[in-house]
């Protein structure tokens, strides 16, 4: 950070902080860890506010895995996240009333509380995890993800060595510390001497990122496909001559999307990542060309392994295959889940390990990977990853009626619909899935049907149900 | 009916439908943060069905400005001629 002293590092709520401020609130943050014993994970209450990132740094620095809490999750999601993890010390720099009730026990510690800064970091502890994120569970409840400081680092490496970004970028932060593409988004600009411009927490999203794009002359954004979507009106209009790098992960890039956006970037390149939470953020890239044909299916291609990752394409049996279940091995593959939990999603092929992704995925002609779908029915919606069995056991909990929930793509924006045997009060009803599930899995729509249509194994027909009551 | 509503009654209509919610009433300060479905993906079904009910269509620059219904109701008036 000394290089880079008065450059500045950070601009959230309205105000930029140098490299020399970031340093001194990391130092007195810091020191506000209690030294009666050593805390491996520290959890981390997520406000839009410099004193929750430095929170962050200075728990890395200490050498704690951070796991970050956030504010707008269920007080219940948020209690499991905290007992899952054992964590015995939170960080957060306001008070509350949610923190408290998930806390219980838990030491919470205020980040802005008055403390002399220690002048120097030492790292207290040597354990393997950087952070802990929670991604949403098939069996009804949350999984948690341990990411390894040496997942870190080749995942960093590859950034590092693919890409000239530098001091003078202004990177912009698009995402909840919930979403792991914020590790990429903040960590980065600050390895590099660049400035972080964290997009505010208030307004509508889409909205909010164009104008933080244009206001700050943005030179390296990440972002979800969703956010084209919802720009698909406004494109003509839309002109970024500084921004040099536009990032995409999280959902299917769809190439028509793209290339329209292409046309507000003068300046600018595409570049199309992929990778689940446990792969470490992203792990394969895309350097998209709008004058390339487009694909069968619309979607931009997934593209190549970074370097230190492998994949096969996988069938059922494990065998490979020309289409089927994309598995990866290698650097960025997390050593396990917390607790060594869903063991099945890892196998063993030809000495290496592989994570089983449940996508569904095969070369084309150029060599790339191009995304088909899902083998289970986990959907994405806005970039969220949603276990639709979470969300249907939920429903089932708060209304006490089968359901089934599917994920439907209308006006080019996917959203959640659930359909119940008996009519349901839905305002009644989103009231208390709000105590089980986030806001982004509660479902849109509740459409009441007289029974479920069957296939011909007998099991509920979701195809039908989608075309028989849209 | 609709004819005899002013400007106001029928916004108050619009999001009512979109949001589901009969009862729901909105004011010139009302924001998202006061309505709890109105997020990125309503607020795109909003504007559709907004310009739809007028017979307008905004610019992204309007949009962009649309912080709380009061900013939405000036631009209906601005479009509609009404001001």
């Amino acid at each position: 950070m000394q290089k880079f002293a008065a450059h500045n590092a950070m601009y959230i709520g309205q105000r930029y902080y140098t490299y020399a401020e970031l340093e001194a609130l990391t130092l007195k943050i810091y020191s506000l860890i209690p030294q009666d014993k050593i805390y491996d994970r520290i959890g981390v209450w997520c406000n839009s506010d410099m004193e929750t990132y430095a929170a962050i740094l200075a728990i890395s620095l200490y050498g704690a895995a951070y796991v970050p809490l956030n504010k707008d999750f269920p007080i219940s999601r948020n209690r499991k996240i905290v007992k899952d993890c054992g964590l015995e010390l939170i960080f957060s720099s306001s008070e509350n009333e949610r923190l408290k009730a998930i806390a219980g026990d838990v030491r919470c510690v205020l980040s802005n509380s008055a403390q002399a800064a220690e002048s120097r970091i030492e790292k207290k502890t040597d354990q393997p995890t950087g952070y802990i994120l929670f991604t949403s569970g098939s069996t009804g409840d949350p999984k948690g993800v341990p990411v390894s400081h040496a997942n870190l680092r080749s995942f960093f490496n590859c950034f590092l060595a693919n890409y000239d970004f530098n001091e003078r970028d202004r990177f912009l932060q698009t995402y909840e510390l919930t979403f792991d593409v914020s590790v990429f988004s903040f960590f980065m600009p600050l390895m590099v001497g660049a400035c972080c411009y964290v997009l505010p927490a208030e307004g509508i999203k889409p909205l909010k990122i164009v104008e933080c794009l244009q206001k700050h002359a943005v030179t390296v954004v990440s972002m979800v496909p969703g956010v084209l979507r919802y720009l698909d009106s406004y494109f003509k209009e839309i002109s970024l001559p500084d921004l040099r790098y536009s990032f995409f992960s999280g959902d299917a890039l769809y190439h028509e999307l793209a290339a329209k956006w292409s046309g507000c970037l003068p300046n600018g390149v595409i570049h199309n990542f992929y990778g689940p939470t446990e792969t470490t953020i992203v792990c394969t890239r895309f350097v998209f060309d709008p004058q390339t044909p487009v694909a069968g299916n619309g979607i931009v291609p997934l593209g190549k392994p970074f370097e230190g990752m492998e994949f096969i394409i996988a069938d059922e049996e494990l065998q490979e295959t020309d289409k089927g279940e994309l598995c990866f091995s290698g650097t960025q593959v997390i050593p396990e889940y917390l607790d060594g939990a869903l063991e099945e999603k890892f196998f063993v092929k030809n000495g290496k390990r592989y994570y089983r992704t449940g996508d569904l995925a095969a070369l084309n002609t150029a060599g790339d990977l191009v995304f088909f779908g899902r083998t289970d029915s986990q959907v994405k919606v806005n970039g969220y990853r949603v276990e639709l069995a979470e969300v249907e056991n939920a429903v089932r909990k708060a209304s006490g009626r089968e359901c089934v929930v599917l994920c439907v793509q209308e006006d080019k924006l996917s959203r959640l619909f659930a359909y119940t045997e008996k009519s349901v009060d839905a305002e009644e009803l989103r009231d208390s899935l709000a105590a089980y599930l986030p806001e982004y899995m509660i479902p849109q729509k509740f459409i009441a049907v007289p029974s479920f249509p069957l296939n011909a194994n007998g099991k509920i027909d979701r195809k039908a149900l989608i075309n028989a009551y849209i | 009916m609709k004819e005899h509503m002013n400007t106001s009654e029928r916004l108050q209509q619009v999001f009512r439908k979109v949001f589901q919610k009969g009862d729901l009433l909105i004011s010139p300060s009302t924001t998202a943060k006061d309505i709890r479905m109105w997020d990125s993906l309503t607020h795109l079904e909003l504007i559709a069905a907004v310009e739809e009910e007028f017979g307008i269509k905004f610019s992204f620059s309007e949009v962009m400005q649309f912080n709380a219904v009061g900013d939405m109701l000036l631009a209906i008036s601005r479009k509609s001629g009404e001001i």
